[in-house]
């Protein structure tokens, strides 16, 4: 009977994680970003972006090392990290934010208002972005969208390439988050 | 006439060039060939970052550790390496497209030497172009 009871209680443990656990952590986020103009499209992606949410309080961090975008040609990347970014200069971007309303207890999908600050190439801005989140058996799959101005982060584009990077660029993240003690 | 069409070949040369080495960047790509410039174990590497030894990224390095998970999130080949420290700090190697059936033999628990280039930490340390260069 003992036997029995036990592995109820350790399967009702593994399955409800996330109803335990203050926090849950996503190693290996997705940010990906687009700019496209008449000239050209330019698409990176970057797979190992931190992430923490308190369930608890609502709370989101987000962390990228900003040499780690892949593009599809190094000429790219060099020109994004060197001239662009500055990313020996401002290694990281980072956010961090409260989720408004969150629920950690509904197993629906629930869309939600995420408020933070977002800091990039030194420069921090106020920003609202809406979230899709999924609650999974072992955590959650947080996906969404937001555009953001260039010359809102400092970010200098030397005339003659102008017309090769767009005004406005189109950033898309996905992350999956597991229980997580620290 | 002549000067505009040997300026027009001169700037054509240029951008081939260019573009030659925008595409064929070895960091780039596959690392197989490069001579990785130290070989760390798990935690020696974690334990520089920590006590800010290690400053400079965008090295490739080689570094032993045991696997402790392989993953295919973001549709990814994605290995995590262990060390014998108590917090759960990995190092997060984003493997190689191109030796899929050399990382495919890999299982949890395996210990391992990968080469690659090394980004950074933010919780975990960050390998990118990652190629397996031996197993135990």
């Amino acid at each position: 009977m003992l036997r029995i009871a036990a592995v109820f209680l350790i399967a009702f443990l593994s399955t409800s994680a996330t109803d335990t656990t203050d926090k849950v952590i996503a190693r290996q986020g997705k940010v990906s970003f687009f700019s496209r103009t008449s000239v050209e499209a330019i698409k990176a992606e970057n797979n190992q972006v931190l992430s923490v949410i308190d369930l608890n309080e609502g709370k989101i961090a987000v962390s990228m090392l900003m040499n780690a975008f892949i593009f599809e040609k190094a000429l790219m990347r060099e020109h994004f990290n060197e001239s662009y970014i500055e990313s020996d200069i401002y290694p990281k971007a980072v956010f961090e934010g409260l989720i408004i309303d969150f629920d950690r207890a509904l197993q629906d999908e629930q869309t939600r208002m995420v408020k933070g600050v977002f800091t990039m190439h030194g420069v921090s801005k106020p920003i609202e972005v809406k979230v899709k989140i999924v609650s999974e058996s072992d955590g959650y799959v947080v996906t969404g969208d937001f555009e953001t101005l260039v010359k809102d982060y400092d970010i200098n584009i030397p005339p003659l390439l102008a017309g090769n990077i767009a005004k406005s660029i189109s950033i898309d993240f996905r992350f999956e988050y597991q229980p997580y003690e620290d | 006439m002549k000067r505009s069409a040997r300026f027009s070949y001169i700037v054509l040369c240029i951008l081939l060039i260019l573009c030659f080495l925008g595409c064929n960047d070895p960091l780039n790509g596959d690392l197989t060939a490069v001579q990785p410039r130290k070989t760390y174990s798990v935690a020696q590497l974690i334990s520089e970052f920590k006590s800010s030894k290690q400053t400079e990224n965008d090295l490739v390095i080689a570094v032993t550790g045991v696997v402790h998970e392989i993953n295919h999130v973001n549709e990814r080949h994605t290995i995590l390496l262990k060390g014998n420290t108590e917090d759960e700090t990995y190092v997060i190697c984003d493997m190689n497209t191109n030796h899929r059936s050399t990382t495919k033999a890999i299982k949890s628990g395996d210990s391992i030497i990968v080469k690659g280039l090394l980004k950074g930490i933010l919780k975990d340390v960050i390998m990118l172009n990652c190629v397996v260069i031996k197993t135990n």
